[in-house]
C-alpha cells in the first residue's frame, strides 16, 4: 500500500473528481500515479498538464523517442513503477 | 538502435545520474543526430519530468499497477 492516504475514484469530489474523470477519458482508468497525488488536486492537475505537454504535444521527437527517454530515466533511477 | 536513439538514451542517462556535470558539449551528439534547439528542449523536459515523477512515486511507496 502507498505510504500516505489516497482518495479513490469512488470517494473523489470536486477538483479531484474532475481530474479522475479526465484521466478515465484519456486512459480508461485512474492509474496509481494519480491516486498517490490525490491529497493535492492542484499539484496533481499541474503534474498531469506537464505530462501532457511533454509527452503528447507536437514535437520533433517521436512518441517512441519520448517513451525511450522516459524508460531510460526510470531505469537509471531504479524506479520500477 | 539508431545513432539518434543512442544519443537520446546516453544523454538522458547522464542528465539523470550527473545533472551537475552537464556541459554544452553534452549537446553535441544530439545536434549531430539532427536535433534542433527546440527538440533538445523537449528531450530535457521529458527527462526532467520523469526524474520528477519517479521521485514522487518512490518517496510515497506507490503500488505497481495490477496486471
Amino acid at each position: 500500500m502507498a505510504w500516505i492516504k489516497t482518495v479513490g475514484p469512488s470517494d473523489a469530489e470536486g477538483a479531484l473528481r474532475a481530474e479522475y474523470e479526465a484521466a478515465i477519458r484519456r486512459a480508461g482508468k485512474v492509474f496509481n500515479i494519480l491516486k498517490i497525488q490525490s491529497l493535492n488536486p492542484g499539484t496533481l492537475r499541474a503534474s498531469m498538464q506537464l505530462y501532457q505537454a511533454t509527452m503528447h504535444a507536437p514535437s520533433e521527437l517521436t512518441r517512441v523517442e519520448r517513451e525511450m527517454i522516459a524508460t531510460v530515466v526510470s531505469q537509471v533511477n531504479h524506479c520500477f513503477y | 538502435m539508431t545513432a539518434r536513439q543512442r544519443a537520446l538514451c546516453d544523454y538522458a542517462a547522464k542528465m539523470t545520474r550527473e545533472p551537475a556535470s552537464m556541459t554544452a558539449a553534452d549537446l553535441n551528439p544530439l545536434r549531430e543526430a539532427g536535433l534542433s534547439d527546440e527538440a533538445i528542449l523537449d528531450v530535457v523536459e521529458v527527462a526532467a519530468y520523469f526524474n520528477y515523477i519517479n521521485r514522487v512515486a518512490d518517496a510515497l511507496g506507490i503500488d505497481p499497477e495490477p496486471k
